[in-house]
């Protein structure tokens, strides 16, 4: 029991990663330039975490099924 | 082939309508009809049909018509919504596992079955019952006007806007009241994937306009900067908005009751938590939309020299300049398919609630399961005739309450997370917390709008936790076994 609670623990941070990142740091990504796959990067930036943001839940839903 | 453009795409639009609505019926005439069966298909939703269903409902024709439009007006600030189809499936994977578990264990059908049970008080689970039906009812609005702009716009004015919303609204009518959320969820699997085709379709026009995505943004660049950046063409769009706007609709989005719903009819808590872990990669059909939207400050008026009816005409307009009449259809097909795959969902959600809380547990407690469900099933018509007669008589009248759709079903968290995580917390809290920031929603919506440019929400959910909290010290608990089995679930 108490280790299953400490895994989700780690989950949870594991999965809070991606909204902590989103809403700090917009005023940080917030520009033009560098243009990456032809984008602003502000639209890249957006783009990549539709891609990233669930390799974070993923290693979270490892973590919280089989322990970690 | 000399057909008129009209008639091949309404054909395709109709003609996708018609095999959803057959296999909306199927899926529930095969199974015997009961209450869970109407509202939760049995708890019996496995993973790969429960993560279309599920995208299917959320992507609704705001996805298809709204994104593209806040575009054109605005700009980069509507990358918020690509920010929260990330941030909002990280508190899904936390939460939704707790929905499925505590549904399963006390067969919870609704989200106010949840507060009647873990604060003991009906009264509580009224008022979450009817908070949720008014903050849904605009929602429901929005995909019937959302479906006759794609309709009439898609079939080259062969058929008006009252006869596409009737037609397209009858067929979802029937197939929600004999399949339930079974019928729902397999038509919505259905659904889930031609949106997606359709939006990688549409962003065709990019390519066919521009050549590409960077020839693109670089003439926005040229034309119009403040399109590519935060706070927006119209400025309005700073770092306090989209800071609070995003924490809203994270802390918010799986508090509207019919997602609460979607976690209770999982078969298994894995199905609701992989559904949630990988809804980012759905939620990648945003992206072509957001892209038409912004080849659409070009196009027009600068190069077709045609204005838009209205921003939310982007997509399927321009669509309808370059591409021949198969393609609008299938676009069209997938915009009608966002939005009666939305507002099936939301309609079933608002008659499980109304026979659920309202009658069953509220006015009626004899009410057997079974006459409960045949309440819901007839509630789920009248729904739909209500929100026809508003949709087409009163288009305005409720768009003001979507502005606070997401603010108004927020004040539901903390009786949710304090409920699973808090031993103190109490009705009188909860109840009294949803009340005030309910209040302070309204007043920072309509009399002061986002003070210090931070959404009403945000301020509705902190004036909660305020009330929450120390009514919730200076009150009774509920009874230690209710705490103890709630907690330990």
């Amino acid at each position: 029991m108490e280790k299953a609670k400490y895994r989700e623990k780690e989950a949870l941070i594991i999965a809070a990663i991606p909204p902590i990142v989103l809403i700090l740091g917009a005023p940080f990504v917030n520009r033009v330039e560098p243009w990456v796959l032809g984008m602003p990067f502000f639209f890249f930036w957006h783009v990549a975490w539709l891609i990233i943001g669930p390799l974070f839940l993923t290693a979270a839903y490892i973590v919280r099924t089989r322990g970690g | 082939m000399e057909l008129p453009p009209g008639t091949i795409s309404l054909a395709i639009i109709f003609g996708w309508l018609i095999i959803s609505t057959i296999v909306g019926i199927m899926a529930g005439v095969l199974k015997k009809f009961s209450l869970a069966e109407w509202m939760v298909a049995e708890r019996g939703i496995s993973f790969v049909i429960l993560y279309f269903a599920v995208a299917a409902e959320i992507y609704s024709a705001f996805t298809f018509l709204g994104l593209a439009g806040w575009a054109v007006t605005h700009g980069a600030s509507i990358l918020y919504a690509p920010a929260y189809f990330v941030t909002a499936y990280s508190t899904g994977f936390l939460l939704t596992p707790y929905y499925h578990r505590l549904g399963k264990k006390f067969g919870y059908l609704t989200e106010p079955d949840f507060f009647i049970d873990r604060y003991e008080s009906r009264a509580l689970g009224i008022l979450v019952a009817l908070v949720g039906i008014f903050f849904l009812l605009p929602y429901i609005q929005l995909q019937i006007l959302g479906t006759g702009i794609i309709v009439e716009a898609a079939s080259y004015g062969a058929i008006s806007r009252t006869p596409a919303i009737l037609i397209a609204f009858l067929c979802t009518a029937v197939f929600v009241f004999i399949g339930g959320y079974r019928g729902i969820a397999w038509t919505n699997f259905l659904q889930g994937i031609i949106m997606f085709i359709a939006a990688f379709v549409a962003i065709g026009v990019v390519f066919a306009a521009f050549g590409g995505i960077e020839p693109l943004f670089r003439k926005v660049l040229e034309v119009s900067p403040k399109h590519l950046l935060l706070p927006g063409a119209r400025g309005i769009h700073g770092y306090p908005w989209y800071m609070s706007s995003l924490l809203l609709t994270t802390l918010g989005f799986w508090m509207f009751p019919h997602l609460v719903q979607r976690g209770y009819s999982a078969r298994q808590e894995k199905d609701i938590m992989r559904t949630c872990a990988w809804m980012s990669w759905y939620s990648i059909l945003s992206i072509p939309i957001v892209f038409v939207g912004f080849a659409a400050i070009i196009l027009f008026p600068g190069v077709t020299g045609y204005k838009l009816p209205a921003a939310d005409y982007a997509v399927i307009e321009s669509v309808k300049y370059f591409f021949n009449p198969w393609i609008v259809g299938l676009v069209g097909a997938g915009g009608l398919a966002a939005a009666i795959s939305s507002g099936a969902g939301l309609i079933q959600c608002e008659s499980g609630l109304a026979a659920r809380n309202l009658i069953q547990r509220g006015i009626w407690p004899k009410a057997s399961e079974t006459a409960t469900a045949w309440a819901a099933r007839a509630l789920s018509l009248i729904f739909t005739v209500i929100c026809l007669f508003l949709a087409l008589y009163y288009p305005q009248l409720l768009v003001y309450l979507l502005l606070v759709a997401y603010s108004g079903v927020v004040q539901f968290f903390p009786g949710w997370v304090l409920g699973i995580t808090w031993r103190r917390v109490t009705k009188a809290g909860v109840f009294a917390g949803i009340v005030v920031g309910v209040i302070v929603v309204l007043l920072t919506t309509f009399v002061w709008p986002d003070p210090l440019q931070v959404h009403s929400g945000i301020w509705g959910l902190f004036a909660n936790f305020l009330v929450t909290i120390p009514v919730s010290l200076a009150t009774k608990p509920p009874s230690e076994e209710t705490i103890r089995r709630i907690l330990s679930a």
